[in-house]
């Protein structure tokens, strides 16, 4: 069959792998902010059951109609979380951790009694082989388009796109404060339902290629690094997309060079660049926070000399108190630490040496004024 | 017939597993982390499988401590993540949830490439398989069970004021973060030993069903404990038992099935709360309203003929009353003597329906 792309099998599924990324970091940032990643988890599992029933209706495993099954599945645990929530009598996470595990229990206990022969390979669904995605091919006016999951996600993505720029402001505003919306008869509901529609179907489109743990993983771990690092929306969304397409790639040549499965690389990475954030982020990273009282310490003490020289300069006793060697023993200071206050003053433009008796800049005035007509 | 140990101890476990996971359920869904089993029961598999590398044994003990570790550094990395006010829990839940369970398929990969190492035993982590449930699964499980129950009784008043205030345990001088950190452990311990039962996926709803289907029938801690346990027995040995009824039936999905329909019922048909009874009693307020409403009008439509006993016609009645429908609260205004029939099918008052009326005008009480 005469194909529309030539594409080396090894580009191919690295560029599936591109089209997953960024579809589900798109989708993810809005579901993260939603407070729905573990709805996302629950969708991945429940879908079996949508597929399993597809399959004993058209008994056949390249049917496009399971791909749609899943969806519809993946839509109605959703559908049946939120009527549980309904009743008041359930929490949301309770009605979530019920219905999904009912849901993938049905898909299991009628694969095992009535596709029993059928190669429903289970493991695949979970872990699902990146590597392998190439290899079913999409066939289409005689053409061979490409491998079925390029062309999926590539609508996937488009989708995913359209969605994301035709009502950004609209979903990050039901993702936030899901009231207003509803003030503002922007029809949160029908929004909210929008964003559990594309996220089933990226969700759907994905696993197939890539195995729902790495789906899930992708859809909630760079959205939620990018929150760690950026407030602005547009910025989470773009350093989630950044963070995925790295990830991607470099676990993409990794697991090749290991020769270990992709879909577990490209998940380690994920989480590699998430407990690097968590760990090194800059004011609210693991390390700083550790640091953070003796920043403020020092910070204190840097004030206290500033109003110490404020008080005592252009007055009869500026050269006994603000010499650069009397300031120490004035504040009952340790003389290193207090050289070293003085050096990190200098650098921060609030005081400067003049022949060694130290002076406010302007900046330093004016810090000092605010603390002392506080 | 002779007595079938295997399926005997199928039950047996199950139903052991099915009463301890009820119990920590109820430590799961009332402090509101009702997803925990899912998590803990993804983040035991890396240390399931690092365990299997170092020991390279399937005895299944250090299999069960490596699951475990694993799982107490996967909720301490979520402590540490919730530190970070911006990330909400759900979040730090399911990065972990799928980190921690992306790294172990990682490992089983790795595992594989390693020559004379048979790993067959880890997928039944995955999907549980109860069926393989042997003499000695059921000793460790009962010994852990008891264990786990002992110290749930001895330290149940600490750990229900933990569930419930936290806080004012610590103004009390309690040691909050060690008792919370015992708590944390009984449930890792808890799920962990049942991984083989139901696996991985289905072990977030054995920690969250008998909870919640026991709170539609109680409110005391007690109460509810006793009756998550009751469920969480039933479902498991019922579910063990039907599954080994026919072929081709795993026993997992059959324990969840049965803990989702008693969800289900609970929520349906439990008294006060249930939803049918809710309904019921919605229904009959209505009535009552539109049955009051009903006799006002026709008392106001008979005034208008100077005689109060005028009769009116159903048609007439609900045309003043706005109301379409009004032939049941007519038959019931009817029972309770408000009003009678007369010639014609048409309606009208009696002295005790005028009374009652003139007793609501007087009093103007609505209800």
């Amino acid at each position: 069959m005469p194909k529309i792309f030539e594409l080396p099998l090894e580009l191919e599924t690295l560029i599936i792998a591109v089209l997953v990324s960024v579809s589900c970091s798109i989708i993810g940032s809005f579901i993260v902010s939603k407070k729905l990643s573990m709805v996302s988890d629950g969708i991945s599992h429940a879908i079996l059951l949508g597929i399993v029933l597809s399959f004993l209706i058209v008994k056949d495993l390249d049917s496009p109609f399971l791909l749609f099954g899943a969806i519809v599945s993946g839509v109605f645990l959703v559908v049946l979380t939120e009527l549980l929530k309904y009743t008041k009598l359930v929490s949301q996470d309770t009605a979530l951790g019920i219905v999904f595990p009912f849901f993938f229990s049905l898909g299991v206990l009628l694969i095992s009694r009535y596709a029993n022969r059928v190669h429903l390979d289970i493991d695949a669904v979970i872990l699902g082989e990146l590597a392998f995605a190439p290899f079913n091919r999409f066939e289409f006016l005689g053409y061979d388009w490409g491998s079925k999951s390029l062309v999926y996600l590539s609508f996937i993505l488009l989708l995913n796109l359209v969605v994301l720029l035709l009502f950004f402001k609209e979903l990050f505003l039901v993702c936030f404060d899901e009231n207003f919306a509803q003030i503002l008869k922007l029809k949160p509901k029908i929004l909210s339902y929008l964003l559990i529609l594309t996220l089933s179907i990226t969700t759907v489109g994905a696993f197939e290629a890539a195995g729902s743990i790495l789906v899930v993983a992708l859809l909630v771990v760079p959205p939620t690094t990018a929150i760690m690092m950026t407030q602005s929306v547009k910025k989470i969304i773009a350093l989630a997309i950044s963070i995925s397409i790295l990830s991607s790639i470099a676990g993409f040549y990794l697991a090749i060079y290991f020769d270990l499965i992709i879909s577990g690389m490209i998940t380690s990475l994920l989480g590699i660049f998430f407990f690097t954030v968590l760990m090194f982020n800059s004011n609210n990273g693991f390390f700083n926070r550790l640091f953070q009282k003796r920043k403020i310490y020092n910070e204190n003490n840097l004030a206290m000399l500033l109003v110490h020289l404020s008080q005592h300069l252009n007055t009869a006793q500026e050269v006994e108190e603000c010499h650069k060697n009397k300031v120490a023993k004035n504040l009952f200071w340790d003389a290193n630490y207090t050289k070293k206050l003085i050096k990190n003053g200098i650098q921060k433009k609030l005081l400067y040496n003049k022949n060694n008796i130290l002076n406010l800049t302007d900046n330093g005035e004016k810090r000092a004024k605010e603390i002392t007509e506080f | 017939m002779s007595f079938d140990y295997t399926t005997f101890y199928v039950i047996l476990g199950s139903a052991i597993f099915g009463s301890l996971s009820g119990i920590m359920s109820i430590y799961t869904v009332f402090r509101g982390r009702s997803l925990l089993g899912d998590v803990i029961s993804h983040s035991s598999l890396p240390g399931v499988v690092l365990a299997f590398l170092i020991i390279q044994s399937k005895n299944i003990s250090w299999l069960l401590l490596g699951a475990i570790i694993s799982s107490i550094f996967g909720l301490w990395l979520i402590h540490q993540i919730i530190q970070y006010k911006k990330i909400k829990l759900d979040a730090a839940f399911a990065v972990i949830l799928s980190v921690f369970f992306g790294l172990g398929i990682l490992l089983i990969n790795y595992s594989q490439k390693i020559p004379h190492l048979d790993q067959a035993g880890i997928q039944i982590f995955l999907f549980g398989q109860a069926s393989s449930l042997i003499k000695s699964d059921i000793l460790l499980i009962a010994f852990i069970a008891v264990i786990i129950i002992f110290l749930i009784i001895f330290f149940w008043k600490e750990l229900k004021l933990l569930s419930f205030d936290s806080e004012y345990m610590t103004i009390l001088k309690f040691p909050v973060r060690w008792i919370s950190l015992l708590l944390d452990l009984l449930i890792i311990i808890a799920i962990v030993i049942g991984l083989k039962t139901v696996g991985v996926i289905l072990m977030a709803a054995m920690v969250i069903a008998p909870a919640a289907a026991a709170r539609q029938w109680a409110s005391s801690f007690s109460l509810l404990a006793i009756l998550s346990l009751l469920f969480g027995l039933l479902a498991g040995a019922l579910g063990a038992w039907i599954s080994s009824l026919w072929e081709r039936t795993p026993t997992g999905p059959i324990i969840i099935i049965i803990l989702t329909i008693m969800v289900f019922f609970s929520i349906c048909f439990a008294p006060n709360k249930g939803i049918l009874e809710k309904w019921f009693r919605y229904r009959k307020r209505k009535q009552q309203l539109l049955m009051r409403i009903i006799l006002q009008n026709i008392y106001a439509l008979s005034i208008q003929h100077k005689d109060k006993y005028h009769p009116h016609s159903e048609k007439v009645i609900s045309a003043m009353s706005q109301l379409i429908s009004i032939k049941t609260e007519l038959k019931l205004m009817q029972n309770i003597g408000w009003i009678k029939r007369v010639y014609n099918k048409e309606w009208c008052l009696t002295k005790k329906g005028i009374k009652v009326n003139e007793d609501f005008i007087l009093t103007k009480k609505n209800y």
